[in-house]
C-alpha cells in the first residue's frame, strides 16, 4: 500500500480514540474508584461495602509525603463504606456521602472478607461483577482474613494508594513466590460453572497493628533492626494462602505449602524457591530456585478402581550452597541426582499437604472430579453424583520430575579445596 | 446512464462482514441452545447449511446476471405473482435491517450509552446507512473496501490479545461432543437461519462486475466468514468458559472485556464496537439499498432514490417500536423461531416458488413441440 493510504488509515484509528459524548462525565466529577471490598454482616444481614477512593487533591500535588496516620495531610485515597441489602444497593448508599459520582471501572481488585465468603457465599457479588458494565472480569479477587477495614485504610509502604500496593504484591508474589493462586474473575465464573471442580481464590492476611511479624512463608526473612521509626514501619498486610471453597462458600484455608502445591500441581508456578537438606551432610543447606513448572494430570479407571496420576515437570537451579564440605558441582554426577531427587521429594510433599487438605475438607481445588469429567465423560455420568463420597478417598498417584539446569555463576562452592 | 457496478471482491466483503457481526454481536451457536463447549461443532454444521441456503438463494441469479429477483421472478412467475412473491424478500430486508439495528443499539445502550434514547442511535445509523444507499451500490461497494481491512484488523488484534489466556484454560473445551449431536444440532439451527440476510444476493447479482462468478463469491464470504465464526467460539468458549459465555449478553464484547496485554494494554472493547460498527452500517446500507431498488422496480419507478427517504423513517421508526425490550429481541433469535421464520419463511418460502416457476417453464421449454 502507498504511504498515503497508510496514513489515511492510521489517521481514521487516532480519530476513534477521540471521541465525545453528549452527556459529559468530566473526571473532575467523578470519584475514581480503585479498589472494592465487601462484607457482611450477619446481624442485620446486610452487605458492607468499602471503596477505596483516589484522592485527586493529596495524589497531584508535590509532596505527598507518607507521613500516614489517617488524618494530617491526608493520603493519596479516601476509604468510604456503607450498608445494604444487596451488594449493589450497598454501592448505591455510598453516594449519600460522596460529593462525587463513583467511577467503577477503574477498580483493580475485589477483596471480601472470611465472614462473608464463609457466611453468605460470593455468588451474589458474582453476579453483580458480571452484570453491572463498568466491572471488569479482570479484577482480581482475594480473600481477606483479619479487619477488612484495616486494610482498606492502611497505606502501603513505596506505593501511593493501598489498593496499589495490594494490587502489586500480588503480582510481585506470583512471580517471586507462588503462594499465592492468581486468578481474574472470568477464570473464576467457568469454575464455579465446570462440574468436579472447586474455587481456590488467594488469601491476604491482615497484620494486626502491634506486632511485628518476621517476614512470610517459612522462609525467615530476618530482617533485624528492632529500632522502631518510619523506615522500619511494618507491611499492613501478608499475601500467601488461599481458601478452599464448596460451591460458594469458603470451608477452610490452605496454608502456603499448600498453595505452592497448588501452583506445582496446575503447573502455574513461575518463580519461587525453597530450602532442602544437604543430601550428603545434615544440618547444612541449599536454596534452589524453580524456574519452570509444567504439569498433567490423567485419570485411570482401573475397573471400579479410579486413580488419578498427576506428572509434574519442575526445572531448577542452584541460588546458594550453605554446605562447606567437598562437593562436585561442576560435571554430571551421582551427588546433582541427589539433589535432584531431595527436590523432587520437596515438591511431591507439597502437592500431597494440598491434596489432603482438599480430601480432608472435601474441596476438590485441583479438579480431579473436573478432569475424569472431561476426559471421560461417560464415566462422569456414573460417578458424577457421588463424588463427594469418592473424592476424598481419592488415590493420586504422584510423579514429580525433577531437572537442575544449572548451578548459577559458579559451579564448586567457596572454600571447596581448602 | 451507465449502470452501477460492483466488484466481486467488494460483494465479498460486504457479505463476510454482514455475517460476521452477528458472531461478534452475540454468537448464535453459543447463546441460543445449549451447545456450550461444543458450539465450534455447531459453528461448523452451520457453515454447510448455510451453505446450501446461499446455493439456493444464489443459483437462480446467476442464471439470470442480468435481473433481480423483482425482474425474473416476473419472468418466471408472469407480471402480478412475481411481483408479489418478491414483495417477500423486500419485507425481509426490512425486517431484518430493523432487527440488526436494534441489536447494535442495544449493546451501545448496554455497555456505553447507557442514558442515549434508542431512537438517537438508531436515528444516526440509519441516517448515515441512508446517505450510503443514496449514494448508490458503488459507494458502499468503497466503504466496504475501506472498513474490511479495519475490521478484519480489529477483531483480529481482540482474538490475538486473547491466545494466552485462551491457551491456559484450553481444557474448556472438554469434553469433547460428550453429549451427542442434539446439542451441537440446536446450536447451529440459528447460525443457518440468519444466513437470511444473504437474500440481498437476489438483488446485488446484476451489479456485480462478474454475476456468473457471483454464487462463488457469496460462498467464498460464507467461508471466510465461517471460519472467524469458528475463532471467535473458541476463543470465547476457552476463556470464558462454557456456560459463562452462553449467560453472556455479548459474549464477544464480554471476551473482549476480560483480555490483558501485559498489564497495561486492557479496556479495548471500544476497538471491538467500532468494528461491529463498522461492518454493521455497510450491511445496513445493503438492505436499504436493495429494498429501496426493489420496491422501485416493483412500482416501475425510474429512480430508486427518492424511495430511501421515506423507507429510512419507516426503518427508524421500526427497530424503535419493533421489539418492547431486549428480552423480545432475544426470543426471537431462539431457534424455535428463527428457523421456520428466517430460513423457512425468509428463504425457502419465495425462493422455492421461484425454483418451481424456473423448472416448469425448463421442462416446458424442453417439450415445447417445435422446439426454439
Amino acid at each position: 500500500m502507498a504511504p498515503k493510504a497508510v496514513l489515511a488509515y492510521l489517521l481514521a484509528l487516532f480519530l476513534l480514540a477521540a471521541p465525545g459524548c453528549w452527556n459529559r462525565r468530566d473526571p473532575e466529577l467523578l470519584a475514581i474508584v480503585l479498589g472494592v471490598a465487601f462484607d457482611y454482616n450477619e446481624a442485620r444481614g446486610l452487605y458492607q461495602v468499602i471503596a477505596q477512593v483516589a484522592n485527586p487533591i493529596a495524589m497531584g500535588g508535590g509532596q505527598a509525603s507518607g507521613e500516614g496516620g489517617g488524618s494530617g495531610g491526608g493520603p493519596a485515597f479516601w476509604t468510604v463504606s456503607n450498608f445494604g441489602h444487596t451488594p449493589f444497593e450497598a454501592m448505591q448508599n455510598l453516594t449519600t456521602g460522596t460529593s462525587r459520582e463513583f467511577f467503577w471501572a477503574h477498580n483493580r481488585v475485589l477483596l471480601l472478607s472470611e465472614k462473608l465468603v464463609r457466611r453468605r457465599g460470593i455468588g451474589e457479588i458474582l453476579d453483580l461483577m458480571e452484570r453491572e458494565r463498568q466491572f471488569r472480569p479482570i479484577i482480581k479477587p482475594v480473600i481477606v482474613e483479619g479487619d477488612l477495614r484495616r486494610l482498606m485504610e492502611a497505606e502501603f509502604p513505596l506505593e501511593e494508594t493501598g489498593i496499589r500496593g495490594i494490587d502489586r504484591m500480588i503480582k510481585t508474589t506470583q512471580f517471586e513466590h507462588s503462594v499465592f493462586p492468581l486468578k481474574l474473575l472470568n477464570e473464576i465464573y467457568s469454575t464455579l460453572e465446570q462440574p468436579g471442580i472447586e474455587l481456590f481464590i488467594g488469601k491476604i492476611t491482615v497484620i494486626e497493628e502491634g506486632t511485628r511479624e518476621q517476614g512470610g512463608g517459612g522462609a525467615a526473612q530476618g530482617q533485624g533492626g528492632e529500632s522502631g521509626g518510619e523506615t522500619g514501619k511494618t507491611p499492613p498486610a501478608r499475601i500467601g494462602g488461599a481458601a478452599l471453597f464448596r460451591g460458594d462458600r469458603m470451608v477452610g484455608w490452605a496454608d502456603l505449602h499448600q498453595a505452592q502445591g497448588w501452583n506445582y500441581a496446575t503447573g502455574r508456578g513461575n518463580r519461587f524457591s525453597f530450602v532442602i537438606e544437604c543430601p550428603a551432610h545434615s544440618g547444612s543447606h541449599f536454596s534452589i530456585e524453580n524456574v519452570a513448572v509444567s504439569s498433567a494430570m490423567r485419570p485411570v479407571p482401573d475397573g471400579g478402581d479410579l486413580r488419578i496420576i498427576l506428572e509434574v515437570r519442575v526445572e531448577g537451579r542452584i541460588q546458594d550452597v550453605g554446605c562447606r564440605l567437598e562437593h562436585e558441582l561442576t560435571v554430571e554426577n551421582e551427588f546433582i541426582k541427589q539433589i535432584e531427587r531431595t527436590c523432587a521429594q520437596a515438591v511431591r510433599n507439597r502437592i500431597e499437604a494440598m491434596i489432603s487438605r482438599s480430601q480432608e475438607l472435601k474441596s476438590d481445588v485441583l479438579g480431579f472430579g473436573n478432569l475424569v469429567y472431561r476426559k471421560q465423560p461417560k464415566l462422569w455420568r456414573e460417578i458424577g453424583e457421588r463424588w463427594d463420597e469418592i473424592f476424598p478417598g481419592l488415590a493420586v498417584e504422584i510423579l514429580v520430575e525433577y531437572n537442575l539446569t544449572n548451578p548459577g555463576l559458579a559451579t564448586d562452592p567457596v572454600g571447596k579445596n581448602r | 446512464m451507465a449502470a452501477e457496478k460492483i466488484a466481486n471482491r467488494q460483494l465479498l466483503f460486504i457479505l463476510f462482514m454482514m455475517r460476521t457481526i452477528f458472531a461478534i454481536a452475540f454468537l448464535p451457536v453459543l447463546t441460543t441452545a445449549d451447545a456450550l463447549q461444543d458450539a465450534w461443532a455447531s459453528a461448523v454444521i452451520s457453515f454447510f447449511g448455510a451453505a446450501l441456503l446461499v446455493a439456493v438463494i444464489g443459483g437462480l441469479g446467476v442464471r439470470f446476471p442480468e435481473q433481480t429477483v423483482v425482474q425474473y421472478s416476473q419472468k418466471l412467475l408472469g407480471r402480478w405473482a412475481g411481483k408479489a412473491v418478491s414483495l417477500l424478500p423486500l419485507g425481509a430486508f426490512l425486517f431484518m435491517a430493523a432487527t440488526d439495528v436494534r441489536i447494535y443499539t442495544e449493546a451501545l445502550t448496554t455497555l456505553f450509552l447507557t442514558e442515549t434514547p434508542l431512537g438517537f442511535i438508531i436515528g444516526t445509523m440509519v441516517f448515515a446507512a441512508a446517505l450510503a444507499a443514496y449514494a448508490g451500490i458503488e459507494t458502499i461497494g468503497r466503504a466496504a473496501d475501506l472498513f474490511f481491512p479495519l475490521f478484519i484488523l480489529m477483531v483480529f488484534a481482540s482474538l490475538a490479545m486473547a491466545v494466552p489466556q485462551a491457551w491456559l484454560l484450553l481444557h474448556n473445551l472438554e469434553p469433547v461432543l460428550a453429549r451427542g449431536a442434539g446439542p451441537v444440532l440446536r446450536g447451529a439451527a440459528t447460525p443457518i437461519a440468519v444466513i437470511s440476510q444473504y437474500m440481498v444476493l437476489t438483488m446485488l447479482i446484476p451489479a456485480v462486475t462478474e454475476p456468473k462468478r457471483a454464487l462463488r463469491t457469496a460462498l467464498g464470504a460464507l467461508v471466510l466468514s465461517s471460519a472467524l465464526l469458528l475463532l471467535i467460539t473458541v476463543f470465547t468458549v476457552t476463556v470464558l468458559g462454557p456456560h459463562k459465555g452462553a449467560r453472556s449478553s455479548y459474549p464477544f464484547l464480554s471476551l473482549v472485556r476480560s483480555l490483558q496485554a501485559g498489564e497495561f494494554l486492557e479496556r479495548i472493547e471500544a476497538l471491538a464496537m467500532f468494528a461491529w460498527g463498522f461492518a454493521h452500517f455497510v450491511g445496513l446500507a445493503v438492505f436499504l439499498y436493495c429494498g429501496a431498488r426493489g420496491l422501485s422496480q416493483v412500482l416501475g419507478l425510474k429512480s430508486y432514490r427518492i424511495l430511501i427517504g421515506p423507507m429510512a423513517v419507516i426503518w427508524v421508526t421500526l427497530g424503535v417500536q419493533g421489539y418492547r425490550n431486549e428480552f423480545q429481541l432475544r426470543t426471537l433469535f431462539q431457534p424455535g423461531i428463527a428457523f421456520p421464520l428466517a430460513a423457512l419463511g425468509f428463504i425457502l418460502l419465495p425462493m422455492s416458488i421461484l425454483w418451481l416457476g424456473y423448472g416448469i417453464r425448463a421442462l416446458v421449454e424442453r417439450f415445447k413441440p417445435g422446439g426454439s
